[in-house]
């Protein structure tokens, strides 16, 4: 397991970022904006690094969600690295949210701090959370110390989570082509077979879809129906541009 | 060092039209950001453009501010948001990066409140009615009040007509039915309605006319009043209404410390006495 080739992965998926807004149920693990991500880049790497020495196995999927799997514990994790919430910074009252317009609350300064997230997969744990206060190399330890943590608590899962890699596919799904289809209807123009894609979902579910050089075949049920709907050109730039993330991506670069 | 973190709530400016089965479609409903000096510069650099070329609002680009999607969950997307000041209140709004057109708005919010300046509340008392020029203006809301309160005493009237016919019990065979009559008669009370309504919006105006004509506040303005009853009353004038010869202001008090508080309050200023003879 390289780290930086973990790293450069992560920064990859952040391209489908915008894309993920309306994704059903991918949420990318970094939550950070641009700018804060580049200053978590040593924390993450720290990070891999310590789950590498106890024999975890990191996988990425394309949204950017971050598992780390251990075949010997057959022990599952998903992990988050987030900023503070504004329910956990406002300590001295809360803003409710159909109560007020606006409200200005005092605050004490502090470092905003990188807060570690992590759950068992596939066994209805809650999210637990660590908060790191410094962003130097100072966190080593921190992190050795808030892995042995995870890990003693993971002695309840072992055996119990799916420790394997089942959960990171590359292959395109029916909730991918449904966030791709709303994010092309509201911000690509003239994307029309897309348009049509967004329609078909919505008054459908769908069966099974196959792509091809050419177009696009659906079968979908409640109603039941077959449509195929032909790329035009604002659709296959728009492929080239984010459906070569997925499995299928030889067919594009034909086109 | 303390800080200030302002939170305001945010509305979607237009619904994006989705199906059932796209419910989750997320759209921001807090905004938050700190009260920093580059914010507060910002704000006193567009209020001096807004003062010196006489504008009503002027929009800025800005990146500070943070969006969430509920108190547990914020938006990591880039979004486009933009500071939109005006001479006495300032707002946000935003859209998600690609997309340039703003989608959501946050509520409004008090300069006053940002900048902790203590509130200068405006004097106003009976004496400034006193004048010819207000003299006139107020014959005009009295002339106004008099249709008003016509055009109500005849609207009464006929639902009172309307409700005993309909309390009528059925006629005999031998005599013709009046019961066809109600229709048309409630028909007229509508219309009646109508243009009281249209009659109670010219008297706001005109109460707006002679606020700003006379006692020279506007919406947004603090002001105090001097009371026989009720004392010393002060507020940020929010809203104006007019009932029976008397002018009330509504909006929010202020506090000792010279902040805006929370409590509703309304000053009474009697224009004319309608029982005078």
């Amino acid at each position: 397991m390289n780290v930086s080739t973990l790293i450069s992965e992560v920064s990859r998926t952040r391209k489908l970022l915008q894309v993920a807004a309306y994704h059903s149920t991918a949420l990318p693990s970094v939550q950070l904006s641009d700018e804060r991500f580049k200053s978590a880049k040593p924390f993450l790497k720290q990070l891999f690094r310590a789950f590498g020495k106890q024999g975890f196995e990191i996988l990425i999927s394309t949204w950017g969600e971050i598992y780390a799997f251990s075949v010997v514990r057959e022990l599952g994790i998903k992990i988050q690295v987030t900023e503070e919430a504004l329910g956990e910074k406002l300590t001295m009252g809360n803003f409710n949210e159909g109560d007020l317009e606006y409200r200005i609350f005092n605050m004490n300064e502090t470092t905003s701090p990188f807060v570690l997230r992590y759950t068992f997969t596939k066994s209805r744990s809650k999210w637990r959370s660590i908060s790191f206060e410094s962003e130097n190399s100072a966190f080593v330890d921190k992190i050795n110390q808030a892995l042995t943590e995870i890990i003693t608590l993971g002695r309840k899962f072992e055996g119990r989570t799916a420790a394997t890699s089942e959960l990171v596919t590359q292959q395109l799904t029916v909730d991918d082509l449904h966030a791709f289809a709303l994010y092309a209807k509201r911000h690509v123009p003239f994307a029309r077979a897309w348009r049509r894609i967004q329609r078909v979902c919505g008054q459908s579910y769908i069966e099974s879809f196959n792509i091809f050089d050419e177009g696009i075949n659906i079968e979908t049920k409640l109603p039941s129906g077959r449509h195929t709907i032909h790329w035009q050109k604002a659709d296959v730039s728009f492929n080239q541009h984010f459906l070569t993330f997925f499995e299928s991506k030889q067919l594009f670069l034909k086109v | 060092m303390a800080k200030k973190l302002l939170c305001a709530k945010v509305e979607p400016l237009y619904a994006f039209t989705s199906s059932h089965r796209e419910y989750w479609i997320k759209q921001p409903t807090i905004c938050s950001l700190y009260i920093s000096k580059r914010f507060i510069n910002d704000i006193h650099d567009v209020l001096e453009v807004i003062r010196l070329n006489k504008f009503t609002e002027v929009t800025i680009a800005v990146d500070y501010v943070t969006w969430h999607y509920s108190v547990n969950e914020t938006v990591i997307q880039k979004v486009n948001a933009s500071l939109h000041v005006e001479p006495k209140e300032i707002y946000f709004t935003g859209s998600i990066h690609p997309e340039k057109k703003a989608s959501f708005k946050s509520s409004v919010v008090n300069i006053a409140d940002i900048l902790n300046t203590p509130i200068q509340a405006l004097e106003i008392s009976g004496q400034q009615i006193d004048t010819i020029e207000a003299k006139l203006l107020i014959k005009e809301i009295e002339n106004l009040d008099k249709e008003y309160q016509a055009i109500y005493q005849r609207r009464d009237a006929l639902e009172d007509i309307k409700i005993t016919l309909e309390r009528l019990p059925p006629p005999p065979v031998s005599i013709n039915d009046i019961s066809d009559q109600i229709q048309p008669l409630s028909q007229h009370i509508v219309a009646i309605e109508n243009a009281l309504e249209k009659i109670e919006r010219k008297l706001v105006t005109e109460c707006l006319e002679l606020c700003r004509s006379v006692l020279g506040m506007e919406k947004g303005d603090s002001i105090w009043f001097q009371d026989h009853k009720m004392g010393r009353q002060s507020l940020v004038l929010d809203n104006v209404r007019f009932w029976d010869g008397t002018m009330f202001l509504d909006g929010s008090n202020i506090l000792k410390n010279g902040v805006r508080g929370k409590r509703k309050e309304t000053i009474a200023l009697p224009l004319y006495n309608p029982n005078e003879r």
